[in-house]
């Protein structure tokens, strides 16, 4: 069943806990810097926004990688970086349009986020529920019903959702 | 040693710098933040040195599970010889400060004494650099970090900085690290400012190793669970710490007017409620789940456009306590108070004073400069006053000198000065009422900062739980009634001890015993220290710690500006002015000075001191405080 | 769930005793010392907002 995590940037404080613990589930420290998901912040705008890989059906990294290393795993639809055949070339990091491989300087290898083997650590330590593990089918509905919640906050009829 | 982390040694005097590392004897007597802070504090201030001279020394201390994967372990000591107090200067920030400060290889900068011009640190993965900032000199708070990430490329780059106030000299000065995080209280802008030192930057790359990262990342979501099953953390994730506005306001626990009135009648324009229309949103500091942060911003008006962090329960009692009925005053005071970074609880307290002299006719217009300081005037008077305080204009010449320095300012006006500005050991106290809690009142006299409400404020003493409950977390009887006095004295201790393990380990104090007893305490630090450095401590043995680091701040009180039990005192109209309003459960409470007398003297005895409030020799050998000052951290190992 | 935690449990602040509001009410009054409130809702759960004719100062100083 083909999952994707799914952001609802209004509910992002920023805190940046997905990164720390994504740090420690993936290398077995504490460095955000290793992780695989990254909250950009603009903080005297006061805006967060989580940013991750989107698991693209047609990735541009898998793409141009010259030697296969990136393929796309049918279980839960997520792609993975095959690391004993990658040689740390970077197009792929060159080639994504949103930024989502990055390199793990102290392994010296290029990272991505693939969902923690299906239990993603961000998502289990997400309080406000920014980020999501949703299957596929539902995430667009549930998209819709988060918005949907902001918009009867926003007309005053949040009483009648509680 | 799974936490490598340094000591950096800067003396900006001659440009060098040293790195050290710490030993685990070292973790074992002071932990980390906090402590290892006072004992560096206490060992590189130069005894009896002029707060503003080369002499003293700023201390950055980050926790010691600061940066790491335990909840909301994102809090930074900043630490110095006051300029206010003389004493010891200790202010607290969250944010991300100091866990980018761990990933850059430090737990902390010591900073002593003094560029001949304008500088600024840039420390970043295991370097620290002396950069020139005269182009930053006179640049707020606002602007100085937006302007170090340009000019060093790199937007994550963290920066602690001082704004106009601290440049000047300002007593009132604080150290700010983000739209609003701020260490605020006790002046430590100010011996930044004093050290021509503008600006901290930090950006790290590096590991912060766990001893069992499998078992630490299992707690820290058990841990994170127990903390958002209470009800505290869902009201501060909504309303920040403002829900305690309510309570309070409700009760008559504010005071307004300087003390004179509890209660107002025009209390709805000040609710967390009418606040709603300038919410834009609530953040997080590092690794918090709680998220007690708003983002307000003002959409019409004169100030249209201003975003900014806040607001927060003690900014609120302090700005909305010369009777301003509407949160854009507020807002805008809040505003240029973080702009010009000044501490706000501080200098809304001298100003409250100052106004009440005008109000009894001690001071005139010829003193305040022309300004009318009428209480009605209190919306227009706040931006204005501030300005003032930072740049030492006008009236903000004497502001900037703080309590101590207004009282010898203006005694020559009337000996009664004194007992309208309210101040413990020179520092002057938030906005609640203190005069209706014992606990709260003997908190504030012993606290080794001054009247801080941060050190060992029971909260929970408002929550009246039940005196089993009470007995089992403090060992010994404590009276569900917060206007009791009984037991009161082991409380406060154990709260004074409970604070200082918090601070040494750099976990967010309101995730603690602060607001509720269901919230981590020793019983949980043990595992965060566990699964996180590897460590093993007793409960008994982090307590100690506690004890260690409160006594050896007020062995440095006594040192550099002989405090003693004379020194330990409540504000005398806590004692002679009962609360005019409110609540029939309080109205008519003050401060009863044979009773808070004898629970000072419980207080001291329970902390091992003789009747003036200093440790006995026993005490000192016990916590083997005995063979302080130690020179340095070598000498301990 | 304890009960203290229960969202719709509020302490009286004047007498100290347990009050269990009814959800949605607006005003509650302590049924042990007859002190009313104003009662606020914020995502379930009940908070006081502020008590109906209490001695507050009227004059200023």
């Amino acid at each position: 069943m083909e999952k994707m995590i799914l952001v609802d940037y209004a509910k992002c404080t920023g805190c940046r806990l997905c990164e720390t613990v994504c740090s420690v589930v993936n290398t077995g420290v504490c460095n955000p810097e290793r992780a695989r998901i990254k909250i950009i912040r603009w903080e005297w705008q006061g805006l967060q926004i989580p940013t991750i890989c989107l698991q693209c059906d047609e990735p541009a990294c898998l793409s141009v990688c010259p030697v296969k290393a990136l393929s796309r795993d049918s279980g839960y639809g997520c792609v993975k970086l095959n690391q004993s055949r990658c040689i740390g070339c970077k197009l792929c990091l060159q080639a994504c349009p949103f930024g989502a491989i990055s390199y793990d300087f102290v392994k010296k290898q290029l990272i991505k986020c693939e969902f923690c083997d299906g239990d993603p650590a961000c998502v289990k330590f997400c309080e406000t529920q920014a980020l999501r593990f949703v299957d596929l089918t539902d995430a667009s509905v549930k998209k819709k019903r988060s918005l949907g919640a902001q918009v009867l906050m926003a007309i005053g009829k949040t009483e009648e959702i509680l | 040693m799974p936490l490598k982390s340094k000591i950096a040694i800067i003396d900006l005097s001659n440009n060098k710098i040293t790195k050290e590392p710490i030993p685990e004897r070292m973790r074992r007597l002071y932990l980390g933040g906090r402590g290892i802070g006072a004992h560096l504090i206490y060992n590189h201030v130069e005894p009896k040195t002029d707060p503003l001279g080369p002499g003293n020394a700023l201390v950055i201390s980050a926790g010691f599970l600061t940066g790491t994967v335990a909840p909301a372990a994102s809090r930074t000591h900043i630490g110095c010889k006051s300029p206010l107090t003389n004493g010891f200067g200790s202010s607290n920030v969250g944010g991300f400060f100091g866990p980018e400060l761990k990933f850059a290889g430090f737990e902390h900068l010591v900073i002593k004494g003094a560029s001949p011009k304008p500088v600024y640190l840039w420390v970043h993965d295991g370097e620290i650099e002396i950069k020139d900032a005269s182009h930053l000199w006179g640049k707020d708070t606002f602007e100085t970090p937006q302007i170090i990430r340009e000019e060093l490329d790199d937007e994550e780059i963290k920066v602690a900085c001082i704004g106009l106030a601290g440049e000047n000299l300002v007593k009132l000065a604080n150290f700010r690290t983000g739209p609003k995080n701020s260490a605020g209280r006790t002046g430590t802008g100010c011996i930044a400012g004093s050290k021509r030192l503008k600006a901290i930057a930090v950006r790290g790359h590096q590991d912060l190793k766990l001893a069992c990262p499998k078992e630490a990342l299992q707690y820290a979501k058990e841990a994170v669970d127990q903390i958002m099953s209470t009800k505290v953390a869902k009201a501060m994730g909504v309303d920040g710490t403002s829900f305690i506005w309510n309570v309070t306001n409700t009760s008559g626990l504010l005071e307004f007017y300087n003390g004179q009135v509890n209660k107002l009648e025009n209390w709805r324009g000040l609710t967390i409620e009418a606040f709603e229309k300038y919410k834009a949103g609530m953040a997080g500091c590092f690794n918090c789940t709680v998220h007690c942060r708003h983002q307000f911003r003002i959409q019409d008006g004169p100030w249209a456009g201003t975003f900014g962090e806040g607001p927060e329960y003690n900014t609120q009692t302090s700005l909305g306590s010369f009777g301003a009925d509407n949160w854009e005053t507020l807002l805008v005071g809040w505003h240029l108070a973080n702009k010009y970074g000044i501490d706000t609880t501080g200098w809304s307290n001298d100003v409250r004073g100052v106004m009440e002299l005008y109000q009894r006719g001690i001071i005139d217009k010829e003193v305040t400069g022309g300004l009318d300081l009428s209480w009605s005037n209190a919306n227009q008077l706040i931006p204005i006053l501030l300005e003032q305080t930072a740049k030492k204009e006008g009236l903000g010449a004497i502001l900037a000198e703080g309590s101590l320095g207004i009282i010898r300012e203006l005694s020559k006006y009337s000996k009664d000065v004194e007992y309208y500005i309210l101040h413990v050991k020179g520092l002057g106290k938030l906005g609640n009422v203190d005069r209706a809690q014992p606990s709260f009142a003997l908190g504030i006299a012993t606290s080794t900062r001054g009247a801080d409400h941060l050190r060992s404020r029971p909260a929970i003493d408002h929550l009246h739980l039940p005196e089993d409950v009470l007995k089992k977390l403090y060992g010994g009887y404590v009276s569900s009634d917060f206007r009791s006095y009984d037991g009161k004295a082991r409380m406060v201790r154990w709260h004074e001890l409970t604070y200082a393990v918090v601070d040494c380990l750099g976990t967010c104090k309101f995730q603690t015993v602060f607001f509720s007893p269901n919230l981590p305490a020793y019983k949980e630090w043990r595992k965060y220290l566990r699964y996180i450095t590897g460590l093993e401590f007793s409960e008994e043995e982090l307590f100690d710690i506690g004890e260690r680091v409160y006594t050896l701040e007020r062995m440095f009180n006594y040192r550099e500006a002989g405090y003693t039990r004379k020194d330990d005192r409540i504000p005398e109209r806590c004692i002679r002015e009962p609360l005019k309003y409110g609540l029939p459960a309080i109205k008519g409470a003050h401060i009863d000075r044979k009773k808070f007398n004898k629970i000072l003297d419980e207080y001291y005895e329970l902390h091992g001191w003789d009747s003036e409030g200093l440790p006995l020799p026993e005490t000192l050998k016990r916590l083997e405080l005995d063979k302080e000052p130690s020179h340095l951290i070598q000498k301990i190992d | 769930m304890r009960k203290q935690e229960r969202d719709n449990i509020l302490r009286c602040l004047n007498c100290f005793e347990r009050m269990e509001i009814p959800s949605k009410a607006k005003q509650f009054m302590c049924p042990k010392c007859k002190m009313e409130y104003y009662i606020g809702w914020r995502d379930g759960q009940a908070k006081i907002l502020g008590s109906v004719d209490v001695d507050v100062d009227k004059e200023g100083v």
